[in-house]
C-alpha cells in the first residue's frame, strides 16, 4: 500500500526545484524568442516534462512500504568473529551495524524488525535506543582482570582504605599490588593455585588532599602487567571539643584527657574536689569555668565524657537536658562505667548488662589483654557494638535520635600506655569516640551515580541539600543544570559530559567548602571491569526483551528508470523539433 | 771462502730487519689513528699493541732464513748464476767444479749485493702511517668522534661537582666551574687504610676519617662555603684552589655554595657523607658447651679454641676467669685474668687462639665455679671497642654436700635457744614459785639453779657491750647492730656465745679469760695517739649515763642470779624487775636518739578539727596549651602539593618553594641515620626548590621518596563532617519510638 511519497535528498529538496524553475524559465524565454507558433506550446510541455524528470532523477522520490522480518545484527566492542561470520550466514539479508558511541544509529534501527548484540554490549546511557525493538543480546565471556571492585574513595586520615573485589582467571603467582600515589605498595596478594578469585586490601593513607592511587598486577618478578588508577580523596579530621565530668579525678581520666589534649582537641576537665568545689583543668582553650550545664553550654561541645556517677545524679530536668541535646543535636557522650553503671536499671541507664563473671578480654587486633568489669552488654535493639574482644562485646553505642551514647565494659584502659602499648591505647580510644562525636553538619552531599566516568560519556551525579536556588559550576566556571526530584525535595540529579581527564570539580557556586571532586578516567582503565559490568547489564537490560518482530515501514526508492526514459525522450523531441521544422 | 755465506747472513738480517720496520709503521699509523680519536693515550697504546701483535703474526718477519735469502738473490741478481745455494754447503762436499763456481759468486755477491735490497713495502707502510695521522688528526679537529671521546671520559665529567645559580635570573651568566676537584679521605691510622683520593662527591668512610676537600675553579670566585647539615663552614683559599678539612663523627649531607665576581651566589647539588661504624670486635668460641662438669677424679681440663674477629684489627684479648668458692652467703669470688696461649699480635684482623684451662692450677676444689669469658679490645681511637664473648660454667662437682634442714615432719625448730630475755626469766621465774607446791624441792633446785644460769648467760651478754670481765678479746665488731639493745642474740654472736655455754661449768670461761687477756697486754706505743673504738673499755657508744645505768642492771642481775642459785627465786624476783626496767630504759634511751631527728607534725588546730568546713576551700583552675607535635608537616604539604603538580591540575608557585625548602629540612632529619637511602629525594627536592628539576618524572620520585619516609598516621579522634538527610533523622526518630 502506498501512504507517502517522499524523497531520498528531501534536504535539496527546495534548491532543485527552484534550479529546475529557473531552467525552464530559461528555455521557456529561449522558445518564446524564437518561437514558432505551431510547436511553441508543445515545446514548453515537453521541456516542462524533462525537467521535471530531471528533477525527480535528482531527488529520487522514495515510497513507503511494511517490511515485517528485517534483522540486524549490532557489533559492539570485543565482539567475536567466528559469532558474527555464523549469524550472517545463518540469516540471509541481515544488516551489519557497528556501534560507535560516537556515531548515531537511530535511522539504521528504525529500519530494523529485531537485532543481535554480540560483544560486551551497548553503555548503558543508550539503552533507550532500543526501547521497541526485539533485541537479542548473545554475551561474550567475561574478560580477565578485575571483574568486581568497591572501596572506599572518600576517607579520613586515619583510617583505612579498604578495596574488595575478585579478579576473573588470576595468572598464577602473579601480585595484585595497591600502591600509594608515589608508587610504594601498602599491601598486596599473589593469586595462588586454588585461584581464589577474591581479594582484600587495605592501606593507611599517610597525609590528606586527592590522590591517586593505583592497583596494580605484577607477575612473580615484579614487572607490571597491568595497573588501573584509584582516586581517593582524603580528609583530615578536625579538632574536637571535649567535655569531661567527673564526680573526683581517676587515672582513666587523666590518660584520656592527656590523650586527648596532646593531639591538639581543645578539652575542658570538670572534677569534684568536694562539695560545691571542682578542679577546673583547660587545655587548648580558653579557661572560662563550666558550671551550669545549659543548652548553651552543651551545644558548645562534641562530646561529653562523664563518669556514671555524675551523670546518673544529675537531676531529673538537667539530664532531660542532655538527652535532648543528643537527640536533637546529634551530642555524643560517653559513660566510663563503674559498678554503679552496672547495677542501675535499664530504663534509667540507657544499657542492659548481664553479669559474665569474665574478668579480662582480648583487644581486637592486638596481644594487649584487659580488665573488665564482669559484665557483658545484653542485645538491645538501638544498641550496636563499637569495640569487640573475644567475642565480647566490649564497647558498644546506643542511638538516641541523632546522638548516640556509649560505654564500655573496661576498667583500667591506661593500663594500656603504662605496659607501653601506645599504639593500642589510641586505637581502642579513638574508635569508641569516633563512633559518638558529633558530625558536623555538611549543606551539600554529592554522591557520584557512575562510578567509572570517562570522556565524553555521561556521567550521573546527585545531589542533597536543603539550599534553595543555588546553581551548580564546574571547575571551568560552566553553570551545570540538575533536576529536583518531585517527591524528594532535597535531592537534585545531574548529568555531564565530562571534558578532560584527571580530577574535575563540581561545587555551589560562592561556596568552594562545597566542592565535589570527582576522577575522570581514560579510556583504557579498569577495561575489564567496565566490560563486565557492561555485559551484566545488557543481560539484564535485554532478558525479558519484546518477543515479537515488530512491523516497520520502510521508505524504498522508486526505481529512477522511468524518469530516464521519459527525461531521454523529452530531450530528444526537444533536439529533434527545431530540425524538423527548418528542414520544411 | 765463509766471505760470501757472511755476505747473504747479512742480507738476510737486513731483510727481517725491514719486515720488523714495516710491522712497526703500520702498528703506530694504527695505534696514532686510535689516539687521534680516542684523545687517551692509554687506549692509543692497547690498540698499537694489538696491532703490532696481530701484523707480527701475519707478516712473521722471522721466516726468512738463508735458504730464502739465496733463492731470492738467485732470481734478482744474475750475476749470482743461480749458485748461491752453493755458499750455504760445506766447501768439503763440493766438485772441484763447484768449488770454483763458489768462488766466483762470493766474489759476485760482494760488490752486487750491497747495490740491491731485499723486498719490502717500507713506503707503503709510511704512506700508510701519514695518511692515518693526518685523517684521524682532521676528524679530532672536526669533533666527529666528540662522543668517543666522551663515552670514555664521561665518568671524570660526571663526578664533577655541577653548580647551580640560586638566583634563576641570573642564569645567562657564565657558570663558574670546577676544573680540578680532589676528594681526600684519610682513614684513623690504626684502620692501616691510610689515604684515598676520589673525585666522587659522596663520601663513604670509617668514623673518625678526616676528609679533605680541594676545589678549583675556572673563573675567580668568592667566599667558598660548605654546607654541612644546617652548619655552613667556609673554604680555605690556598694557592688557586679552595680547601677545606672536616672530621667525619656522623652521616650527613654536604653542599657547597660560592659567589662568583657579580655576588650571584651558587649552590651545589646535596651529596652524602656516610659514616661507616667501627664494629666490635666478633669472638667466637669453639667447640665447646656452656656449661661442663667434672668429677673429682677427672682430669680437670679446658681446651678453649676461640676464633676473634674485627673489620680493622685487634688490640687486645684475654680471658677473665672468676672462681667462687663455698655457697649460700659464705660464697667468695677470686677473678683472674687469663692469657692466651699465643701472644696477641696488635692489628691482626683474624686471631685463633687457644687456652687450656687447668682448674688444678686455679686451685679450684670441690664444689667450686669457674666461670670464664673473653674480653677482645680493637684499636678504635679514641676510645677502644670492647667485646666479650658468652660466660662459660666449669663446675667441680661435690657430691658429699649436706645441709641443716628443718625436718618438714617435726614441726618444731629444734634450734637450741641460747639465752632468755630477762622477761622470759621473770615469766619462768614466776611459773618456778606458782609450781613450787606441786614439785619436787630436787627438781625446784634444779630449775632454780638453771634459771640462774640463764641469768648468768643474759648477764654476761649484756656485760659484753661494757667489757665488763668478759672473756672476749676484742668487742665484737658488729657492736652497732646491738646497739638497740636487743636482748636476743644475732647470728654472728652466736658462734661466741655458743662456745661459752657449751661448757659444764661457766667459771672455766672465766679462768680461759685470764691468761688471754693477759697475753693482750703486749705494749702498744700508739695507744695513746689512738682512738680506739676496738676496746670496749674506751667505747663512745653509750653516754656516760647509758654506762652506768647499764653497769647499775648488770650489778642487779648479780643479785637475781645469787637469789636463784640460793633457790630463793621469790627473793630474786624484785630484783629481776628492777634489771628489766633497768634494760627496757637502756633501749627507750636509744629510741629517743631516733625521735629527736624525726618529722615533727604542724599542731593541729582542735578547733577546726572535723566540724566540716569547706569555707577556705577554693576551686581549682589550670590552663594549658599544648603544642600539637607536627614534625613532619611540611612534608605532608609537600606530597599534597606534588600530587597536584603530577596531576597538572596546578603550577608551581613562588610559595611552594618555601614548602619544598622546609620539607628538605625535616627530611634531613630523618635521613641522618640511612643517608644513601634518601639522598636522590633530597637531591630532587632540592631541585624542585632551585628550578633544575621541575619535572613530571622528578616530582613522582621526590613524592614516592616522601611518601616512603613519612611514618605511619597516628590515630586520633575527631570529627566529620557529614549531610544530616530530613528523611534520615525522621527514620532516627522514630526509631527509638518503636525501642
Amino acid at each position: 500500500m502506498i501512504n507517502r511519497f517522499s524523497f531520498v535528498h528531501n534536504d535539496v529538496l527546495i534548491p532543485v526545484l527552484i534550479a529546475g524553475l529557473v531552467l525552464f524559465a530559461i528555455f521557456f524565454y529561449k522558445e518564446w524568442v524564437t518561437r514558432n507558433r505551431r510547436n511553441f506550446v508543445l515545446n514548453a510541455v515537453v521541456a516542462f516534462v524533462t525537467i521535471a524528470a530531471l528533477v525527480l532523477l535528482v531527488l529520487e522520490p522514495t515510497k513507503e512500504v511494511e517490511v515485517d522480518d528485517q534483522k540486524g545484527l549490532l557489533l559492539t566492542d570485543g565482539f567475536d568473529e567466528q559469532q558474527n561470520d555464523s549469524l550472517v550466514s545463518l540469516n540471509k539479508g541481515i544488516k551489519v551495524l557497528n556501534y560507535d558511541s560516537g556515531k548515531s544509529i537511530r535511522n539504521e534501527l528504525d529500519s530494523l524488525t529485531s537485532i543481535y548484540v554480540i560483544g560486551q554490549g551497548i553503555p548503558s546511557y543508550d539503552f533507550s535506543l532500543f526501547n521497541d525493538l526485539s533485541v537479542d543480546y548473545i554475551p561474550k565471556e567475561n574478560p580477565s582482570g578485575i571483574n568486581r571492585l568497591s572501596y572506599t574513595n572518600h576517607i579520613n586520615l586515619g583510617e583505612k582504605v579498604e578495596i574488595v573485589g575478585s579478579y576473573n582467571q588470576p595468572i598464577k603467582g602473579a601480585f595484585l599490588v595497591f600502591e600509594d600515589s608515589g608508587g610504594n605498595g601498602l599491601d598486596s596478594i599473589q593469586f595462588g593455585e586454588n585461584g581464589n578469585p577474591d581479594f582484600s586490601l587495605s592501606g593507611s593513607p599517610k597525609t590528606s588532599g586527592t590522590y591517586v592511587y593505583q592497583l596494580t598486577v605484577k607477575d612473580s618478578t615484579g614487572v607490571l602487567l597491568d595497573g588501573n588508577p584509584l582516586p581517593i580523596e582524603i580528609k583530615e579530621k578536625k579538632p574536637l571539643r571535649v567535655l569531661i565530668l567527673n564526680n573526683f579525678p581517676t587515672f582513666e581520666t587523666k590518660y584520656l584527657k592527656n590523650f586527648l589534649a596532646e593531639e591538639g582537641h581543645e578539652v575542658i576537665v570538670r572534677s569534684q574536689l568536694t562539695k560545691g568545689k571542682f578542679k577546673f583543668e583547660y587545655f587548648n582553650t580558653s579557661s572560662s569555668p563550666v558550671y551550669e550545664l545549659t543548652d548553651a553550654v552543651l551545644n558548645q561541645f562534641d562530646l561529653i565524657i562523664s563518669d556514671a556517677d555524675t551523670y546518673f545524679n544529675f537531676s531529673a530536668s538537667l539530664k532531660n537536658r542532655f538527652e535532648k541535646n543528643i537527640r536533637e543535636s546529634g551530642l555524643g557522650v560517653f559513660i566510663q562505667p563503674s559498678e554503679f553503671l552496672f547495677n542501675l536499671r535499664e530504663s534509667s541507664s540507657y544499657f542492659k548488662f548481664k553479669r559474665d563473671a569474665i574478668d579480662e578480654v582480648q583487644l581486637p587486633n592486638s596481644s594487649n589483654s584487659l580488665e573488665k568489669y564482669p559484665y557483658d552488654f545484653d542485645e538491645q535493639f538501638l544498641v550496636q557494638p563499637i569495640l569487640k574482644g573475644d567475642g565480647l562485646t566490649i564497647a558498644a553505642y546506643k542511638q538516641m535520635g541523632l546522638g548516640r551514647v556509649a560505654t564500655t565494659t573496661i576498667s583500667n584502659s591506661y593500663q594500656l600506655l603504662l605496659n607501653g602499648s601506645d599504639e593500642a591505647y589510641k586505637n581502642c580510644w579513638t574508635q569508641i569516640l569516633d563512633a559518638i562525636i558529633k558530625k558536623n553538619n555538611m549543606a551539600v552531599e554529592w554522591k557520584a551515580v557512575s562510578h567509572i566516568p570517562i570522556v565524553d560519556a555521561p556521567f550521573d551525579f546527585n545531589l542533597y541539600t536543603n539550599l534553595k536556588g543555588f546553581s551548580i559550576v564546574n571547575e571551568n566556571g560552566g553553570l551545570v543544570a540538575t533536576v529536583q526530584k518531585p517527591m524528594i525535595s532535597n535531592k537534585y540529579s545531574g548529568i555531564i559530559y565530562p571534558k578532560k581527564k584527571g580530577w574535575n570539580t563540581l561545587e555551589i557556586e560562592s561556596d568552594s567548602t562545597s566542592q565535589f571532586s570527582y576522577y575522570v578516567y581514560d579510556d583504557v582503565n579498569w577495561k575489564s571491569l567496565r566490560t563486565t559490568e557492561s555485559i551484566a547489564a545488557n543481560q539484564k537490560r535485554f532478558k525479558n526483551t519484546l518477543n515479537k518482530n515488530r512491523t516497520v515501514t520502510n521508505d524504498r526508492p522508486i526505481s529512477p528508470i522511468s524518469f530516464y526514459i521519459l527525461f531521454l525522450i523529452g530531450i530528444g523531441w526537444l533536439w529533434l523539433s527545431p530540425k524538423l521544422i527548418t528542414d520544411k | 771462502m765463509e766471505l760470501g755465506k757472511q755476505h747473504l747472513m747479512k742480507f738476510n738480517q737486513r731483510w727481517q730487519l725491514l719486515g720488523y720496520l714495516e710491522v712497526f709503521l703500520y702498528a703506530l699509523g694504527v695505534g696514532l689513528f686510535a689516539y687521534f680519536l680516542a684523545s687517551n693515550i692509554l687506549i692509543a697504546l692497547a690498540v698499537f699493541t694489538l696491532a703490532l701483535l696481530l701484523l707480527l703474526l701475519i707478516k712473521h718477519p722471522w721466516s726468512h732464513n738463508l735458504n730464502t735469502t739465496s733463492s731470492y738473490i738467485d732470481a734478482h741478481v744474475a750475476e749470482a748464476s743461480f749458485s748461491t745455494g752453493l755458499l750455504l754447503q760445506p766447501e768439503e762436499s763440493l766438485s772441484n767444479l763447484a768449488r770454483l763456481q763458489r768462488y766466483k759468486v762470493s766474489h759476485e755477491l760482494k760488490t752486487r749485493l750491497g747495490a740491491i735490497n731485499p723486498p719490502n713495502k717500507i713506503k707503503q707502510a709510511s704512506a700508510v702511517l701519514v695518511v692515518l695521522v693526518v685523517v684521524g688528526f682532521l676528524l679530532s679537529k672536526l669533533g666527529l668522534f666528540s662522543g668517543v671521546d666522551d663515552v670514555f671520559n664521561s665518568n671524570s665529567n660526571q663526578e664533577h661537582i655541577q653548580f647551580v645559580a640560586t638566583d634563576t635570573l641570573a642564569i645567562e651568566l657564565v657558570l663558574p666551574k670546577i676544573t680540578e676537584q680532589v676528594i681526600t679521605v684519610s682513614y684513623p691510622a690504626y684502620t692501616r687504610l691510610g689515604h684515598k683520593t676520589t673525585a666522587e662527591p659522596n663520601v663513604k668512610a670509617v668514623v673518625n676519617s678526616k676528609i679533605d676537600w680541594r676545589l678549583q675553579f675556572d673563573n675567580p670566585v668568592s667566599s667558598v662555603f660548605m654546607e654541612r647539615m644546617g652548619e655552613s663552614f667556609p673554604l680555605q683559599k690556598v694557592d688557586d684552589g679552595y680547601t677545606i678539612r672536616q672530621s667525619l663523627k656522623e652521616s650527613g649531607f654536604y653542599s657547597f655554595k660560592f659567589k662568583n665576581e657579580d655576588g650571584v651566589e651558587f649552590t651545589s647539588d646535596l651529596f652524602s657523607l656516610e659514616a661507616i661504624p667501627d664494629n666490635t670486635p666478633e669472638i667466637e668460641i669453639l667447640g665447646l658447651e656452656q656449661y661442663t662438669y667434672f668429677d673429682f677424679l677427672d682430669t680437670k681440663k679446658i681446651q678453649l679454641q676461640s676464633t676473634i674477629t674485627d673489620d680493622y684489627g685487634i688490640d687486645e684479648a684475654y680471658i677473665i676467669a672468676t672462681v667462687s668458692k663455698g655457697s649460700g652467703e659464705s660464697v667468695k669470688f677470686r677473678e683472674e685474668k687469663l692469657n692466651f696461649n699465643e701472644a696477641i699480635q696488635k692489628g691482626k684482623r683474624n686471631l685463633n687462639v687457644t687456652k687450656n684451662i687447668d682448674l688444678d692450677a686455679l686451685k679450684m676444689e670441690v664444689g667450686d665455679e669457674l666461670y670464664f669469658y673473653i674480653e677482645a679490645y680493637d684499636e678504635k681511637e679514641p676510645k677502644r671497642n670492647v667485646a666479650r664473648s658468652e660466660t662459660y660454667f666449669a663446675v667441680i662437682k661435690d657430691t658429699v654436700t649436706d645441709q641443716f634442714a628443718v625436718e618438714g615432719t617435726l614441726g618444731v625448730d629444734q634450734m637450741p635457744d641460747y639465752f632468755r630475755s630477762q622477761r622470759q626469766l621473770i615469766i619462768d621465774t614466776e611459773k618456778l614459785i606458782k609450781d613450787k607446791p606441786t614439785i619436787s624441792t630436787q627438781e625446784f633446785k634444779s630449775r632454780s639453779n638453771e634459771l640462774g644460769f640463764d641469768q648468768k648467760a643474759l648477764r654476761l651478754k649484756y656485760g659484753q657491750f661494757m667489757g665488763d670481765e668478759s672473756e672476749m678479746a676484742e668487742a665484737p665488731s658488729e657492736i652497732e647492730t646491738d646497739e638497740a639493745g636487743e636482748d636476743h642474740d644475732h647470728a654472728e654472736d652466736q658462734e661466741n656465745i655458743l662456745k661459752e655455754y657449751s661448757h659444764d661449768h661457766d667459771g672455766d670461761n672465766e679462768h680461759n679469760l685470764v691468761p688471754l687477756q693477759e697475753s693482750e697486754e703486749a705494749e702498744d706505743p700508739l695507744r695513746d695517739y689512738l682512738h680506739n673504738h676496738d676496746d670496749p673499755e674506751e667505747s663512745t657508744l653509750f653516754e656516760e649515763s647509758l654506762k652506768t645505768k647499764l653497769r647499775k642492771a648488770l650489778s642487779i642481775m648479780w643479785d637475781a642470779e645469787l637469789y636463784l642459785r640460793l633457790y630463793e627465786p621469790e627473793k630474786s624476783l624484785p630484783f629481776q624487775y628492777d634489771a628489766l626496767k633497768l634494760i627496757q630504759e637502756i633501749k627507750n634511751s636509744a629510741r629517743i636518739y631516733v625521735h629527736r631527728i624525726g618529722f615533727d607534725p604542724p599542731p593541729i588546730k582542735e578547733e577546726s578539727r572535723l566540724t566540716g568546713s569547706i569555707d577556705a576551700i577554693d576551686n581549682f583552675r589550670k590552663t594549658e596549651n599544648l603544642e600539637l607535635d607536627q614534625p613532619f608537616k611540611s612534608m605532608n604539604k609537600a606530597v599534597e602539593r606534588l600530587e597536584k603538580l603530577i596531576q597538572q591540575q596546578a603550577v608551581f608557585l613562588e610559595g611552594d618553594k618555601e614548602v619544598f625548602a622546609n620539607a628538605g629540612n625535616e627530611l634531613a632529619i630523618l635521613a641522618i641515620e640511612n643517608p644513601g637511602k634518601y639522598l636522590g629525594v633530597l637531591q630532587g627536592l632540592k631541585q624542585i626548590e632551585n628550578n633544575t628539576g621541575r619535572t613530571i618524572s622528578n616530582y613522582k620520585t621526590v613524592q614516592k621518596g616522601l611518601l616512603s619516609a613519612l611514618p605511619k598516621t597516628k590515630q586520633i579522634p575527631g570529627a566529620r563532617n557529614t549531610y544530616t538527610d530530613e528523611i534520615n533523622s525522621l527514620f532516627l526518630k522514630h526509631l527509638e519510638t518503636y525501642d
